[in-house]
């Protein structure tokens, strides 16, 4: 009976997220800013947990201790790129903000549109986010799926409990939007702390009595696995290449990106900047979970390497309330992502692909259900997308980033090079993403061990600029508007 | 207003970059410092390092030379 407690567990924390996040924006006057933008009135201690959910995934969770266990010190680049990848959002973050008051925007793509004067830019960055975030959200629908199969060992099928965990996110996304999004965060980031702390310290003292010895041992065991280079898992130039373009690339992603119209002041997103490093110092337990599981169980038995965690906690005698509320905290870390993704999705599909697109303007009233019923859509593809799909977690990530780091050229373009054309936008990105694309699918090879964003980056920089040298100028006084912000 | 973001984009690149080419500088086990392999160890004190480089930014951007904080 112990997978009744376990499953009654998580289903308790469930529906508290459910009554939390559907809850959260009653009494506010439904609108498109209020839906997407929380009327641009979010306070720090929100913002902070809001921008952490989304780095405190399922890929810090499962796939973090999955790296530790599978790959050995190629984990630490989680470390690198959680505490350094918000950082650029101090420029992008305030200016984008300043952006919004002014002309109000409400998501990334109405900025970098309005300032190139391109439509089509605005339906291009939508079908690029598009595709990056089915792939990123299903990383997270597997992780649901392998708690719930775990958690009732075996009685929810694994496309079941993934949906499960997802029906919820679309509940609560639908009803509150971003307001819905922020107070589960807070929650479900509360949570997910407590319980990586927990229980990264107790399986280090209970199995190997310090961190000290846990990894003396590790080193007599496998002497490379806590290091990166030849012999290892994980290349020098594979190391600085996928820890640079998920650097370059985490600020970018557009969930994150439009929070910034989500604060209420410039003062919110530079104070949650500031402490956002601290995340990156909570997800150090969950290494510790993956390299404690190195001495307990043989890859062969184990299968996948994400499921280290699970199979630690379902191994090692613990209380079933224990394990229930582990697994729930390690699905509070999927929902917390999904959530963000499924909301910006909707948004974006909404507001930057159907918007430009059609002849006449939506009223607020339309545009908000167009919203929803984007959400609904979005929800339903990306879950038979990620169900049938075959890759591994991190890889399912890695190949996002590649896509969404090609943003970065019209970030820095919009706010401080005056030169860049309409043309050069749009033909950098498209060079940028399709490169980045046909590595990943194999269809042109990739030099040497660089990820291929950062490969496809250098290459959009460079259309960027070539294209606009011989192109038509925009009006210096509409791209002062924005240099200037 | 410029000098300041100069600092700030140096600090960040300078830590960035160290992350980054950690494995030049710090690729090694032992010694096994604070319970982390010495890479690790490494790589935190950077993040802490980062984390009180942008408490002190936040701080001279928030003191306006007459004192005063921006909102």
């Amino acid at each position: 009976m112990d997978w009744l407690v376990i499953t009654v567990i998580i289903f308790i924390y469930l529906f508290f997220v459910l009554f939390l996040g559907s809850f959260a924006s009653w009494g506010q006057k439904s609108s498109v800013v209020e839906y997407i933008a929380a009327s641009r009135s979010l306070g720090f201690f929100v913002m902070y947990f809001l921008m952490g959910g989304a780095i405190f995934s399922a890929f810090a969770f499962l796939g973090g201790p999955g790296w530790a266990y599978s790959k050995g010190a190629a984990a630490f680049y989680m470390l690198g790129f959680s505490a350094t990848g918000m950082v650029p959002w101090w420029v992008w973050g305030t200016k984008t903000h300043r952006a919004g008051i002014k002309f109000g925007y409400v998501t990334q793509a109405q900025l970098f549109s309005n300032r190139f004067q391109s439509k089509w830019l605005s339906v291009i960055m939508a079908v690029v986010s598009f595709l990056a975030f089915v792939q990123y959200i299903g990383l997270q629908m597997k992780a649901s799926g392998y708690i719930f199969e775990i958690a009732s060992n075996g009685r929810i099928p694994f496309w079941g409990g993934a949906l499960i965990a997802y029906l919820v996110v679309l509940a609560y996304v639908f009803f509150s939007g971003v307001r819905g999004v922020a107070w589960t965060h807070v929650f479900q980031g509360m949570f997910m702390i407590i319980i990586a702390w927990s229980l990264g310290i107790y399986l280090v003292f209970h199995l190997y009595g310090s961190p000290t010895e846990m990894f003396q041992k590790i080193l007599e065991y496998k002497p490379n696995h806590l290091l990166i280079g030849p012999g290892t898992k994980m290349s020098f130039s594979a190391y600085s290449s996928t820890l640079l373009v998920s650097v370059l690339g985490f600020a970018m992603w557009p969930q994150l990106f439009m929070k910034a119209f989500t604060a209420e002041s410039e003062r919110v997103i530079k104070k949650t900047v500031v402490m956002y490093p601290t995340f990156a110092l909570l997800t150090i337990p969950t290494l510790f979970i993956g390299f404690a599981g190195i001495m307990q169980v043989m890859p062969q038995d184990l299968g996948e390497p994400d499921r280290i965690l699970p199979w630690m906690i379902m191994n090692l005698d613990f209380h079933p309330i224990v394990i229930g509320l582990v697994l729930a905290g390690a699905l509070a870390a999927a929902m917390s992502t999904q959530d963000t993704v499924t909301h910006a999705a909707g948004s974006v599909f909404a507001q930057d692909l159907i918007e430009p697109l059609k002849k006449k303007k939506s009223s607020d009233k339309q545009a908000t259900l167009w919203i929803r019923l984007s959400v609904i859509g979005f929800g339903a593809i990306a879950y038979f997308i990620a169900i049938f799909g075959g890759q591994t977690i991190v890889a399912l990530l890695l190949g996002a980033y590649g896509s969404i780091v090609q943003l970065l050229p019209l970030a820095i373009a919009t706010f401080f090079w005056k030169r860049i054309t309409k043309a050069g936008a749009v033909c950098g990105l498209l060079a940028g993403f399709f490169f980045n694309l046909f590595v990943s699918l194999e269809i042109i090879p990739k030099f040497w061990d660089i990820n291929p964003g950062i490969q496809g980056l250098v290459l959009n920089f460079s259309v960027m600029f070539v294209v606009s040298l011989f192109t038509k100028k925009l009006p210096n006084e509409h791209v002062e508007k924005f240099t200037q912000l | 207003m410029k000098k300041k973001y100069l600092i700030f984009i140096v600090i960040f690149t300078l830590i960035t970059l160290l992350q980054v080419f950690y494995w030049l500088f710090a690729n090694k086990v032992e010694p096994i410092i604070m319970g982390m392999p010495f890479a690790m160890f490494v790589i935190v004190s950077l993040i802490i390092i980062e984390f009180i480089s942008l408490l002190f930014l936040y701080y001279i951007d928030e003191v306006k030379p007459k004192g005063k904080v921006r909102g």
